[in-house]
């Protein structure tokens, strides 16, 4: 499957600014649930320099073979041109890893550097993976099922919006709501980590909507309603993400009235991460 | 395909970073030893506070071996004349070569240099 221009640019910093919001986008859909797990981050500590070479080997093999079928440029590509988009997706890879790492403080100044590399190792193969394969489930043409336009009322617009963003926040929190890794990395938090995620939170809702080309009705900023502008939306969609992560944590007994407010807000600040994701895959699909 | 100036300096950014991370791994396994884990525990004497009664002693703990430790157990003990000794348990998850953790031991007393025993219980390897 050859993946077309979402859409026509001319300026060529423009346009790989474009190529990567969409490898961005992919890496963080596929692959944020397991930066959220700790066997993740303690497997790349632990694992010897020769398997966290055998990753990297592994993943540019794998992400070669599926640039061949899918990939995240346009247009026709060479064996060359796949070995290239591997290279890159990696890249994408490492470059997530390391912020995400950071903002949940994973990485600060006490880590080793063995740890912070072997870490990183690990996360690269299915962040570039999800970097390289999102074309192919987020065509250009996918979102919104083919449409170009959004056909119904502003009203009808904003009540899909919400409904696909509670959806894909669910469906993304879920797995994660109710493991030791939430309150593990809350704990860590402090008051600039927890601003940093709600900026990662953001970002990445905005990137995956907006600049990723992944919905070409977002893309096209085809304005239906207030809530269809990129700021309003980016917001409105990640204060339901919030409602939708502190249901979840609530719903499996990690947090109740009784904790400490800070206790809580770390927590679904946290979770937010993922949700905000899963609601913009969702607001993509849908 | 004809690539761009902007799709050169992109691509070459990322073969750098991906080679510069394969060097950094192949420099750190070069460089490795095989020390297995050693700890060396630092209470932060001037920084313990009374909270409720109780003082809070800043401990941080240093795996200055090359190799990772799993259930790292360290007891801050203090003791006390004729009665058993006040012993804080601290338990790290999972401590990586070289990292350093940070816990909090509590006590009755103010914990001093002169009153406190560090204790490395075990560990296991991951």
């Amino acid at each position: 499957m050859r993946i077309h221009a979402p859409t026509v640019t001319t300026h060529p910093w423009r346009a790989e600014c474009d190529v990567y919001a969409r490898a961005v986008g992919g890496a963080l859909l596929f692959g944020v649930p397991l930066l959220f797990t700790l066997e993740m981050w303690w497997l790349g500590e632990s694992m010897s320099r020769i398997q966290l070479l055998g990753f990297l080997v592994v993943g540019l093999v794998a992400n070669t073979m599926l640039a061949q079928m899918s990939g995240f440029r346009p247009g026709h590509h060479t064996l060359r041109d796949d070995i290239a988009q591997a290279c890159q997706a990696m890249a994408v890879g490492i470059v997530i890893s390391i912020v995400v790492l950071l903002v949940m403080g994973r990485i600060d100044t006490g880590s080793s550097l063995a740890g912070v590399v072997g870490s990183v190792a690990v996360q690269v193969l299915p962040l570039s993976l999800g970097a390289t394969v999102a074309n192919l489930v987020f065509g250009p043409d996918a979102g919104r099922t083919g449409s170009t336009s959004r056909s119904g009322t502003p009203l009808r617009d904003l009540g899909n919006d919400v409904l696909a963003t509670i959806a894909g926040a669910i469906f993304v929190g879920f797995a994660i709501a109710p493991t030791e890794e939430v309150p593990m990395l809350a704990a860590g938090l402090d008051a600039v980590g927890m601003l940093a995620a709600v900026g990662l939170a953001l970002f990445a809702g905005y990137l995956i909507v907006f600049a990723s080309g992944f919905d070409p009705v977002h893309r096209e900023r085809q304005v239906g309603g207030l809530f269809q502008h990129p700021f309003s939306e980016t917001m409105l969609a990640y204060v339901i993400s919030l409602i939708s992560a502190a249901a979840l944590l609530y719903g499996f007994d990690q947090i109740s009235g009784d904790d400490p407010a800070y206790s809580i807000l770390a927590q679904v600040i946290v979770l937010s991460i993922p949700a905000s994701i899963g609601g913009a895959a969702g607001r993509v699909v849908v | 395909m004809h690539r761009d100036a902007a799709q050169r300096i992109t691509l070459g950014l990322s073969v750098l970073l991906l080679v510069g991370l394969a060097a950094l791994i192949i420099g750190l396994e070069v460089s490795r030893g095989e020390m297995p884990p050693q700890f060396r525990v630092i209470p932060d004497y001037e920084a313990a506070t009374k909270t409720e009664g109780a003082w809070s002693l800043p401990v941080m703990i240093t795996n200055t071996g090359d190799l990772a430790a799993d259930a790292v157990r360290v007891d801050i003990v203090r003791p006390v004349a004729g009665e058993d000794p006040e012993i804080a348990e601290l338990e790290f998850v999972f401590v990586a070569g070289g990292e350093q953790v940070a816990g909090v031991a509590v006590f009755d007393e103010r914990p001093t240099a002169e009153t406190i025993e560090i204790d490395v219980q075990s560990s296991t390897e991951p």
